[in-house]
């Protein structure tokens, strides 16, 4: 019988109400949303520092305290280097020469993220993005695995269907990823507004909303990941240390590999993870946004059928 | 009502080792239904397999026409106490039992309702806002029998469900799982046969993964075949020698200085003859103070499980047959 068939509304719905409340209560949960905020404002805090750093020179010098003029300079600093860094995405093959197009892409992309929108909040977030899949193992570790391991399922068997638990459970802490990037990315976009009055409050405003979703399109694959691993192992800490070493050594390992033996082929492997669609989550070009969006939806829900599978068959 | 419950070819094995290993059982509409056997002999197993938590390698498991293998439990109509199963340590009993009556779609107020209502029959109605992190043992097991009783289901699977219970509470329980007989099916394992005795209907006798026995108990103890009296004064040797003399009568002896064991086949005529037998002491002024059957649950199975694997009794239609 299909499993995504048995799986009942109601059931659904308490399930995942239960888990994104239970979570918000739970210490995984409190360790997850003060480490998720302190790796934001720390990040906005350390974009920031080269603003201040230049304008404590223009105080010493006795040149006046000009942020917009300052941020200009920066960002004009800034744009070569992007440019690089999202290139190097686009074509990962080493010693490769871009071309023409493709470097115009480049180009354009790194003046959209640091001239068309707000130039800090684009770093702040591209940086939290890339860091997010840690942040969210600390939540989302532990979805089934300790219930598995201490038998606690076994009081929920005999009222939903296996996959109604798994599924409600995935997406209750998925709302709970949500609410959780909400908080942070609204706290930061404050600090940075009231730290950095350069932009007009709707640019802010408008980014951050854009980048929210940016980010949950992100987050998605990778609380599924961790639905996936919670469901394979019955045990809480082995799942919180397969998580991590997951999100660890698929985006490392190709490069130490390409570094150790010269081999491209390597680069494969960071397609376990949805990170080439990361990136192009941030692009100029909504057809390039959509893909991404529609790439790490895809990832998910392959992540999700492998634990239901794996959580439908196992005992319990 | 309850649902019949038919187990089999039921096979599970751990690491090569056979947990249950081709398991034939079949558990009539509202009865109390016994499980017994030694440690390892499959009961848990059992319990976990029919309650879906593990996956059989082979073998149907029905309840009345529904295959619980292929079509998944019926949702909310099996309730189950497993044996080391764990509450949540900071949620209030009242919000996780609430929970799962919900699952089943009962309106918050009415599941509350229901769960306080269920808590007051295993004592625990003044600790419903309490989290089992302050339980003992007997009222974490209370609760959890608790649980196996919400939504009324048809079908209740106990694994152990008095261990760890002060005498009181046993009893409690025990009248707890004899009322259930006219809603439900209830199939309950424990260590206790003179618990079992009380309370089952008939009982299956389970050893290295299979049913070596099964059938009422009242088959098992083959009622009124043997008696132990207690009397005023020993039995002298001559009417030792008429009552054994008696039609029926298979074997009369001496346990102890005023006791006497009583034999009798277990025919028709066996009650006259015991009238006879009474008839016989009264006369000669011997004053039976105590009346009890000698023969209990547990010396029959222990009986049957010393006798070892050897072949099985055949297993009829649904399952095997009482010795």
């Amino acid at each position: 019988m299909n499993p995504l068939a048995q799986v009942d509304a109601r059931r659904f719905r308490l399930l995942s109400w239960s888990m994104f409340t239970g979570t918000l209560r739970s210490g995984p949960g409190i360790l997850c949303l003060i480490l998720t905020l302190l790796v934001g404002l720390g990040t906005a805090a350390v974009v920031l520092e080269p603003m201040d750093m230049m304008l404590a020179a223009n105080e010493r010098d006795h040149l006046p305290a000009d942020q917009a003029g300052v941020m200009k300079t920066l960002v004009q600093v800034s744009t070569p280097m992007v440019s690089w860094l999202v290139a190097g995405h686009m074509n990962e093959t080493a010693g490769q020469k871009l071309s023409p197009a493709q470097q115009a892409d480049a180009d354009q992309w790194a003046h959209y993220l640091l001239q068309d929108r707000p130039a800090p909040l684009s770093a702040v977030y591209m940086i939290l993005c890339f860091s997010l899949p840690f942040l969210i193992a600390l939540g989302a570790f532990d979805q089934v695995s300790s219930d598995i391991h201490a038998q606690r399922l076994r009081f929920l068997l005999p009222r939903a269907q296996r996959a109604t638990i798994f599924l409600g459970r995935a997406v209750g802490m998925m709302l709970f990823m949500a609410l959780l990037l909400a908080v942070v990315m609204a706290i930061i976009a404050i600090y940075l507004a009231s730290n950095l009055p350069l932009y007009p409050l709707g640019s802010v405003v408008g980014w951050t909303v854009r980048c929210y979703l940016m980010l949950v399109a992100a987050a998605i694959p990778a609380v599924a990941l961790c639905s996936l691993i919670s469901a394979s192992v019955g045990s809480a800490f082995a799942s919180l240390a397969l998580c991590n070493a997951v999100f660890c050594v698929v985006p490392l390992a190709p490069l130490v590999i390409r570094l150790a033996s010269g081999t491209t082929w390597s680069s494969i492997i960071t397609w376990l993870l949805p990170l080439p669609f990361q990136l192009q989550l941030f692009h100029f070009s909504l057809w390039h946004v959509a893909g991404a969006i529609v790439g790490c939806l895809a990832y998910a829900a392959g992540y999700l059928l492998v634990g239901l599978w794996i959580f439908g068959r196992r005992d319990l | 009502m309850g649902q019949v419950l038919t187990v089999t070819g039921l096979r599970k094995r751990f690491k090569g080792i056979a947990a249950v290993n081709d398991l034939t059982l079949r558990v009539p509409a509202n009865c109390v239904y016994g499980l017994i056997g030694p440690n390892g002999a499959g009961k848990t197993t059992l319990f976990s397999l029919i309650g879906g938590f593990l996956r059989p390698d082979a073998g149907v498991i029905r309840l009345g026409e529904r295959d619980l293998l292929q079509d998944g439990l019926p949702l909310g109509r099996i309730g189950i106490l497993p044996q080391d199963a764990l509450f949540q340590r900071n949620v209030p009993i009242l919000d996780q039992l609430s929970f799962f009556l919900r699952l089943g779609g009962a309106a918050p107020a009415a599941a509350r309702a229901e769960v306080m209502a269920t808590l007051e029959t295993v004592g625990l109605q003044d600790l419903s806002r309490r989290s089992v992190a302050t339980f003992s043992h007997g009222m974490i097991k209370r609760l959890a029998l608790a649980q196996a009783f919400l939504g009324h289901p048809e079908l209740i699977l106990l694994d152990e469900p008095t261990s760890g219970l002060d005498p009181e509470q046993t009893a409690v329980v025990c009248r707890l799982i004899t009322a259930l007989k006219s809603t439900a099916t209830v199939l309950v394992s424990s260590h206790n046969l003179d618990q079992l005795q009380t309370i089952c209907d008939e009982v299956a006798v389970l050893n290295r993964g299979r049913v070596v026995a099964a059938g009422p108990v009242a088959d098992f103890l083959g009622a009124g075949r043997r008696l132990r009296l207690t009397l005023n004064r020993a039995v002298p040797e001559e009417l030792l020698t008429a009552l054994r003399a008696l039609p029926d009568m298979l074997a009369v002896t001496v346990p102890s200085a005023a006791g006497l064991t009583l034999t009798m086949s277990p025919s028709a005529e066996a009650d006259r003859t015991l009238g006879l037998c009474l008839q016989a002491l009264l006369g000669q002024g011997l004053v039976p103070r105590a009346i009890e059957p000698a023969q209990s649950l547990e010396s029959e199975v222990l009986t049957l499980l010393r006798q070892g694997p050897g072949p099985l009794p055949g297993p009829g239609p649904g399952a095997p047959t009482a010795p």
